[in-house]
């Protein structure tokens, strides 16, 4: 019989360097298909694609250094940068973690591609970090076997 | 309602293989974590950087010992240590 896909244990791990409060993501694995239909078909005949290629974003909450106690500025703001200044420093991306479920995680390399903010006036706060795959090994799943 | 692998297993999310690997982490204090890593393409010291990721081993120095292998061996091999003929594992 069919089980409905929610639950409340999913988490992502970004990259070091990379820092926020997350609350969701989404992943969408996708293929290039080709339409191999000639003429005189009346319908559309596709072939698809063997190399696959993984998308998705990771959304929440920002976050900052505040300057006190120890800590770095790069160890708290949700993007990775140059020391000084505001250039980025991210161009190789790094390892993502999506948790499907408690054990159970999917793992790829990946380039941020976009960072999303939104600040609304009643102080609402996001940033969404948009991710494609950079991964010559593909995107990997993995899970407990053991406790 | 997900709860574990099992379900994800059943909607596809997961599809265990045969070629799979299963690393198997031993702590310094003699515990054991065993992470099956999925599909089998990867070779071996990619199959334990994934595990590590998966398990949140971030700093080797606290394990003791860890081994990868395929979930079910690719040949099977007799006693004597001859291959037998016909494995196709």
């Amino acid at each position: 019989m069919p089980s409905y896909a929610i639950g409340s244990d999913g988490a992502v791990s970004l990259p070091s360097g990379f820092n926020a409060t997350l609350n969701t993501w989404s992943a969408t694995m996708t293929r290039t298909t080709s339409v191999t239909t000639g003429y005189g078909a009346s319908v559309h005949n596709r072939r698809a694609s063997s190399v696959i290629d993984v998308t998705g974003s990771a959304g929440g909450m920002p976050t900052y250094w505040d300057g006190s106690d120890s800590g770095t500025d790069n160890g708290f703001s949700p993007i990775k940068h140059a020391a000084a200044g505001t250039t980025l420093d991210d161009r190789a991306g790094g390892e993502i973690t999506l948790t499907v479920a408690t054990g159970c995680t999917i793992n790829f390399a990946a380039v941020f591609s976009s960072y999303a903010f939104g600040v609304t006036n009643d102080g609402d706060s996001t940033v969404t970090f948009n991710f494609e795959m950079n991964d010559s090994a593909g995107p990997t799943t993995a899970w407990d076997e053991s406790p | 309602m997900i709860r574990g692998k099992e379900d994800l297993i059943s909607q596809g999310i997961l599809r265990p293989s045969s070629k799979d690997w299963r690393v198997r982490f031993v702590f310094l204090d003699g515990t054991e974590k065993v992470v099956r890593v999925s599909p089998g393409r990867i070779d071996e010291s990619t199959a334990v950087d994934r595990a590590m990721r998966h398990a949140k081993i971030f700093d080797a120095s606290v394990l003791k010992e860890t081994q990868a292998e395929r979930v079910e061996p690719t040949a099977k091999v007799a006693g004597f240590g001859m291959i037998q003929k016909g494995s196709t594992g």
